[in-house]
């Protein structure tokens, strides 16, 4: 067994692996560029394994507390490793369509950043789910969306993608905007940008004859900014009117990247900011009823919208709206009297890894058959099961699993969120969720039905890498294996047994 | 307060100037004759026509961009370089690594634009 | 900083930012964005913020409006000029800019610190104090920086060449 590691090295060896991978492309003339494809997915996976060698407290940065390393940041640096992994196999299935509609002077030239920014991407995502304080919240958060905005528009010959590029860039722009003025407002309140640090402050600043009068209205604006930011990053209705067009838009890798990875980081720094202030009994009520109106508004919009679509990108970028409508019901119903998000965590945390193996499994089964057949539209698929059964397959499970059939991941990851609702005794939620459940049910299988009950237009048979053929397996296999024992993944999360991992808050300088 | 009247002065200076300039050429200006050729902009062999405002190229655009990103990064290097001595003194030589790691990750940035060319303006 | 500078150059500032959506010529309002950007180094200045002030000049007023200049150039500026205002969208956003001016005044009035003047710190050399603060504590947020721009460089050049190789 090796000896312990610092968490930090695991992002010190992905941005390395960027470096490297940037400085090939810089020499390089036009030709391939899949190898760097596949040596990303051979060491992230190393990195992937590593993670499970690190130790969860090692002090990195003692003096000043930026970067925290508890299971649930572990956690999440897993799901961004592993995203980042199954999109680089993506994107190798995508190197056709890509090729065509970057001005390279060669086939093959211009794709290499392609490959390269992802880990960039992923260095970020993993900074993110360590962050514990405003500063490095926000470079990590900009990092992770600036090399999505070059993503989303990387097709500079598709007009539909350069269209994407521009509405993310201009949405994500106003909302980093919010995302600011929020801190600046707290760190005006309080002094302090460390989550920590603020979390002590706080209190004695709302006891009444506290140093400042009014703070608590402050606070209330302060938390209204950062929850407009992060809605934008989550994609929680009213503020996710951005996503089916640039969801539609992005090349098929990058879509991938950002309904999984983007979303999972935005909520655990949601899950870090409401950490701070929702055991404060005068702010708790109010800022959990807007998370249930966000939620409420979320599960209706995204599940009804995915209703009439017919093109499969354009209803996953709904049903990924659907899917943080879920991921709220779990906010909404944190109980202020635990003192603790545990429950809220293991929720979210699960939720989220079975929604990464389901959602990539359907968006790289999407690229093969979209390559195969022109077009991602359901049509496409008709008949998939006589031209691929194994995709056709994969396909199925990943559907069966978004719409939360038992034995799924993605349906015990449902009972979870559900249950932290009915503990509240918020019925409200629970029945909407319900009724988006069954509405889920509709357009899930509508795909399903579109596979094994319909006539291929096409008849000529459709192929993948066997790379593709393994990671449609393992994704499947996991999507059971999790599904039937979710004890093995609950055991990673952090539970009311765990001591909890403390953030040890600096003196202040 | 003091210390801002140099500049109060020479913004006083400045403005004076300008206005002066304009209203000048326009009183010394109304009292000779004019006519439309007179007023045309001075060319030899053709007349000057066409958009006042001529469309650049994007390539403008690549370097304009380049500048700025190297540009913050000088913003960083500005109190390096004034802390330096005193922070060797005060907390040791961990200040130089920092930047060290700091300009090395923007070197890549810098070596990746020459040779893909971004710098080459004739192509 | 006397509250006559201060509201000298806030009204200013707005006037300027007020002009940059005004303004049917868009280099006009890039202008208009440069005059607001001074005034607002000039209210640095009243807050000792030398550093940020200069920073604000030389990369904002200076580098970030060439830039924009450059762009507006890249564009057809007569379609600009014919582009109609669509009365919806304008008052959709009045009323959401009301709404929010409202709010902030709202919280503005119940918050005594709104009210009260930052006593002034004393005289410190800005400069040398962000220097030792982001060399020695914030060493990790400034090495995720200096990445944030390399990954800023490489989407230029990926997404403005011509030509790639």
């Amino acid at each position: 067994m090796p000896a312990p590691l610092a968490p930090l090295t695991l992002e010190i060896v992905v941005l390395l692996l960027g470096i490297v991978l940037l400085g090939f492309e810089s020499f390089s003339k036009g030709g391939d560029r899949g190898w760097m494809a596949r040596w990303s997915v051979a060491i992230l996976s190393v990195v992937f394994a590593w993670s499970f060698f690190t130790t969860g407290d090692t002090g990195v940065d003692p003096s000043h507390a930026f970067y925290c390393a508890d299971p649930l940041a572990l956690f999440f640096k897993r799901i961004a490793l592993l995203t980042t992994i199954i999109v680089m196999v993506i994107s190798l299935e995508f190197r056709p369509v890509l090729e065509k509609f970057i001005p390279g002077i060669q086939p093959g030239s211009g794709t290499g950043e392609f490959f390269a920014l992802p880990v960039f991407t992923c260095a970020g995502l993993m900074f993110m789910a360590s962050a514990v304080d405003f500063l490095l919240i926000f470079v990590a958060l900009e990092l992770v969306t600036i090399s999505f905005y070059v993503l989303v528009a990387y097709m500079r010959r598709q007009n539909a993608s350069l269209e994407a590029g521009v509405k993310y860039l201009i949405l994500g722009a106003l909302s980093t905007g919010f995302l600011v003025y929020g801190i600046t407002w707290i760190f005006g309140l309080t002094g302090e940008t460390n989550l920590a640090r603020i979390t002590q402050v706080l209190p004695s600043l709302l006891a009444e004859g506290g140093r400042l009068h009014g703070s608590e209205s402050a606070l209330l604006f302060a938390l209204m900014l950062l929850l407009i930011a992060l809605g934008f990053k989550v994609a929680a209705a009213p503020l996710q009117f951005w996503v089916p067009d640039v969801y539609q838009g992005a090349p098929t890798p990058v879509t991938a990247f950002l309904s999984v990875g983007s979303k999972a980081a935005g909520f655990i720094v949601l899950a870090r900011v409401l950490q701070t202030v929702v055991f404060l009994p005068s702010i708790a009520p109010k800022v959990l009823s807007v998370l249930g109106l966000l939620a409420v508004l979320t599960l209706l919009y995204g599940n009804l919208a995915a209703l009439p679509q017919d093109n499969l990108k354009r209803m996953l970028a709904y049903s990924s709206i659907g899917h943080a409508g879920y991921l709220l019901v779990a906010f909404a119903s944190i109980d202020p009297a635990a003192g603790n998000l545990y429950r809220t965590q293991t929720a979210i945390g699960f939720y989220l890894f079975g929604y990464l193996l389901m959602t990539l499994l359907s968006f790289l089964v999407m690229t093969v058959v979209s390559r195969h057949s022109r077009g991602d539209d359901i049509v496409h698929f008709n008949g998939l099961s006589k031209r691929s059964p194994f995709l056709a397959f994969g396909m199925l499970i990943a559907m069966l699993s978004l719409a939360g059939i038992p034995f799924t991941a993605g349906f015990y990851g449902k009972l979870l969120v559900f249950s932290t609702a009915i503990a509240r005794q918020n019925f409200l939620l629970v029945s909407v969720g319900i009724i988006t459940v069954a509405a889920g049910f509709y357009f899930y299988l509508k795909v399903v039905s579109a596979m094994y009950w319909k006539e291929p237009t096409e008849d000529q048979p459709v192929t993948a890498s066997g790379l593709t053929k393994f990671t449609v397996a393992a994704l499947c296999t996991a999507i059971f294996y999790f599904g039937i024992f979710p004890q093995s993944l609950l055991s990673m999360l952090p539970s009311d047994k765990a001591a909890p991992v403390a953030v040890s808050p600096a003196p202040h300088k | 307060m003091q210390d801002y009247l140099p500049i109060l002065l020479q913004v006083v200076v400045a403005v004076v100037f300008a206005v002066s300039t304009l209203v000048i050429s326009v009183v010394l200006g109304k009292a000779a004759r004019r006519n439309a050729m007179k007023d045309s902009a001075y060319e030899c062999g053709m007349l000057p026509m066409g958009e006042a405002q001529p469309r650049f190229s994007v390539k403008f655009y690549l370097v304009a961009m380049l500048f700025i990103l190297f540009d913050i990064e000088v913003v960083f290097m500005y109190p390096w370089a004034v802390v330096y001595r005193d922070f060797l003194v005060e907390h040791g030589s961990s200040i130089f690594w920092s930047m060290l790691g700091f300009v090395a990750v923007l070197t890549v940035g810098y070596v990746y634009a020459v040779f893909k060319g971004a710098l080459d303006w004739s192509k | 900083m006397s509250p006559l500078l201060f509201w000298i150059f806030a009204a200013l500032m707005l006037v300027f930012g007020i002009g940059v959506i005004i303004n049917r010529n868009p280099v006009a309002s890039a202008l208009s964005l440069v005059a607001s950007f001074l005034c607002l180094a000039a209210l640095f200045v009243g807050l000792n913020a030398y550093f940020i002030a200069v920073i604000q000049v030389l990369v904002y007023a200076g580098a970030v409006m060439v830039l924009f200049l450059f762009i507006i150039m890249l564009l057809d500026l007569r379609e600009e000029q014919r582009r109609r205002f669509n009365l919806l969208a304008v008052a959709g956003g009045a009323l959401v800019s009301l709404g929010f001016v409202a709010e902030l005044v709202l919280v503005l009035r119940k918050f005594t610190l709104g009210q009260k003047p930052f006593a002034p710190i004393a005289q410190v050399d800005d400069v040398r104090q962000i220097g030792m603060t982001l060399f020695s504590t914030h060493n990790l947020p400034l090495q995720v920086t200096g990445v944030l721009i390399l990954v800023a460089t490489i989407g230029v050049v990926v997404l403005s060449k011509r030509d790639l190789k």
